[in-house]
């Protein structure tokens, strides 16, 4: 079982730091935030100015390794739009996060267990078939 | 189940008593924005929905009258340029903050200071880049430095909120706004609310409206709905087409100029004939009317509104006129070109409808109009693009400090952020302009630069838009032309 555990926590920390790199670079090839923050007729000189003060100048692997360096400082960072701390927005979301993954987490047991049973009654026939059916459509959609 | 129920009757429980609460207190008020503010420091951000709230709240040295002359606000009199790099500001005594702090010389050198520094990083920075420092004279008089002659100062500063410095570097400063205003901040709820407080000791008399509410709703439609529920009392950017239904549909000519920005060196629009052309092929009155029910007037063949500095009232608009259109296409030789009109989509008031009729109008007098609508980053990559300018560029230009020299600087004068000419003659006046502290030659340099532009057809101008607000029928409001919402010049009706 610890093993098991141990196995798990593993994997989920490989997953975050997949995540992690794909959001990161994705979110940077989409959209420049300086174009988007500074008013249209802003000169190219202020817009350079203003990349730089924000560390947006520098490669993307060298802003990669600063972000993942200030995680294991426990800083993550601060919120370009709200300047202020990251973690300090997630905080305020999750309570509401939490409540959601919750109540949606107490439907499918009192769902998935009485259905579970009936399909496992008989293995192949249409209740069992039906299930999976509906299942495999409630995993696909996001 | 049972839960459910008890929550929904709690839930229906407080909207009847917020309704009453809202009803019983007639000296509140409550606006819909658009937008949530990302930060209330008045400083940091270009961030419509933070303008709204810290309007209230802060000042300026400088402000506008509701038809947008500029006169002293925390200023005592107008500043006076006493070299030609330096303007004295003297300033008005006995003036507090909300905590108690004295609003004297060092406020306002903290905040210019505070303003300027790059490792502050405002986004508002291009509106002040001419500054260069802030010295206190003695407790009530402060000289501004600029790097050169910058006679556009007294509108700069107009736009720059003065801060407490002891409390602004309290990490809550952007959480919790102090100023000198005639409201004090009282609650954020984020996501929901903010609550403002009239603060009754203001040096300019006490305001009327005890309590101001300001909710965050996106949609329109939404906004409208809550309107005529009565459950807001102002809702900004009211649709066009939702006027007639509202208690009070307030307009006023705004601050943004739609207009189609012409490749004069490369290309079919290369040619003035082609670019006059175009101007003369659209039909500006049907687009007032068609796409905005009339809440927007004709522009008056320059980026500017009459209210603006540097209108020249000589320029107006070109005639719709298909037929010299189709001449002058003709005579240059480009009927049947191709024109490529590059357009976004979403981020502003019917600009994809405008591209799309400013296109229709184009091929009905024999040109091939190519519109791309792009999203939002992708088409200011394309604005932005210096190398290969594309025929045609729908842009609309906001100018807040209602003041030639910025729109000018970004769209007409050659190598601006947004232009498509290289023409020096009109560079070197609007750079002449831009230096000039003599009042009278100052304008008398946009006019001749906006005779130039509109001779050389380097734009389409479009329409000068109004802002419409939707007001409930107990709030009397005159409306401002540059767009603020201030709550003290709002009276609840008896």
């Amino acid at each position: 079982m610890g093993r098991y555990i141990l196995k798990r926590l593993y994997h989920g920390v490989v997953v975050i730091f997949g995540v992690t790199i794909i959001v990161f670079v994705v979110t940077r090839m989409v959209g420049d935030p300086v174009k988007v923050m500074l008013p249209l007729e802003a000169t190219l000189e202020q817009r350079a100015a203003f990349e730089k003060q924000l560390g947006l100048d520098r490669p993307i692997p060298v802003q990669f390794l600063e972000f993942i360096g200030g995680i294991a400082r426990m800083d993550f960072g601060e919120s370009l739009w709200q300047h202020r701390p990251a973690m300090d927005i997630v905080f305020e979301k999750l309570p509401r996060t939490l409540e959601l993954a919750f109540l949606g987490i107490g439907l499918a047991f009192v769902l998935s267990i009485p259905l579970g049973i009936i399909a496992a009654l008989r293995p192949g026939g249409v209740s069992d078939r039906s299930t999976i059916f509906v299942s495999l459509i409630g995993l696909s959609v996001p | 189940m049972n839960v459910n129920w008890k929550r929904a009757l709690v839930a229906i429980t407080i909207c009847l008593s917020v309704g009453l609460a809202a009803r019983a207190g007639a000296q509140e008020v409550t606006i819909a924005l658009g937008s949530e503010p990302t930060t209330l420091d008045p400083q940091l951000r270009e961030d419509g929905g933070e303008r709204a709230v810290n309007d209230n709240i802060y000042e300026t040295l400088m402000a506008r009258t509701p038809q947008g002359k500029l006169v002293p606000q925390l200023a005592a009199e107008p500043p006076a340029l006493i070299n030609p790099t330096t303007w004295e500001v003297k300033l008005r005594p006995g003036i507090k903050f909300h905590n108690g702090e004295p609003f004297n010389a060092d406020a306002v050198v903290f905040s210019v200071k505070r303003i300027i520094n790059p490792q502050f990083n405002s986004e508002q920075i291009s509106f002040f880049a001419t500054i260069k420092d802030a010295e206190k004279v003695d407790d009530l008089t402060v000289g501004i430095i600029t790097n050169g002659p910058d006679p556009i100062l007294l509108s700069r500063l107009y736009w720059m909120k003065m801060v407490p410095p002891g409390y602004a570097n309290d990490p809550k400063f952007a959480e919790a706004p102090v100023g000198t205003g005639p409201y004090r901040f009282d609650v954020w709820n984020r996501g929901q609310n903010i609550i403002l407080k009239a603060n009754n000791d203001y040096w300019g008399g006490k305001p009327q409206i005890q309590q101001v509410t300001y909710r965050f709703v996106e949609e329109p439609g939404t906004r409208l709905a809550g309107l005529m529920a009565g459950e807001f009392d102002v809702i900004t950017n009211l649709l066009p087409e939702f006027s007639r239904q509202v208690p009070q549909a307030i307009h006023i000519l705004g601050l943004e100029h739609p207009i189609v920005i012409l490749n004069a060196d490369d290309g079919p629009t290369k040619d003035v004939r082609v670019r006059q052309a175009l101007n003369y092929a659209v039909d500006k009155d049907a687009l007032a009317e068609g796409l905005f029910d009339g809440y927007a007037q004709i522009a008056q063949g320059q980026l500017l509104s009459p209210s603006f500095f540097g209108f020249n009232p000589k320029v107006g608009p070109y005639p719709y006129d298909p037929e010299k259109a189709k001449a002058l296409l003709k005579e240059a030789g480009a009927v049947g070109a191709t024109v490529e009109l590059i357009g976004t989509a979403g981020r502003w008031l019917k600009d994809r409808e405008l591209v799309e009729a400013v296109a229709a109008f184009w091929d009905a007098v024999g040109i091939k109009t190519k519109v791309r609508i792009f999203e939002f980053n992708e088409y200011l990559n394309r604005l932005f693009d210096r190398k290969t300018r594309a025929d045609a560029i729908f842009v609309v230009s906001s100018n807040e400090l209602l003041d030639a020299d910025k729109s000018f600087s970004a769209y007409y004068r050659a190598d601006g952020i947004g232009s498509s000419n290289s023409d020096k003659d009109l560079a070197a006046l609007i750079d002449a302009a831009r230096t000039e502290t003599d009042v009278v030659k100052r304008a008398d340099l946009y006019r001749q630069a906006v005779k130039r532009a509109c001779d050389q057809a380097y734009f389409v101008w479009l329409l000068n838009i109004e802002d419409i607000y939707g007001v409930s029928a107990r709030i009397d409001w005159p409306a401002r032309v540059d767009a603020k919402i201030l709550v003290s010049e709002m009276k609840v009706k008896k």
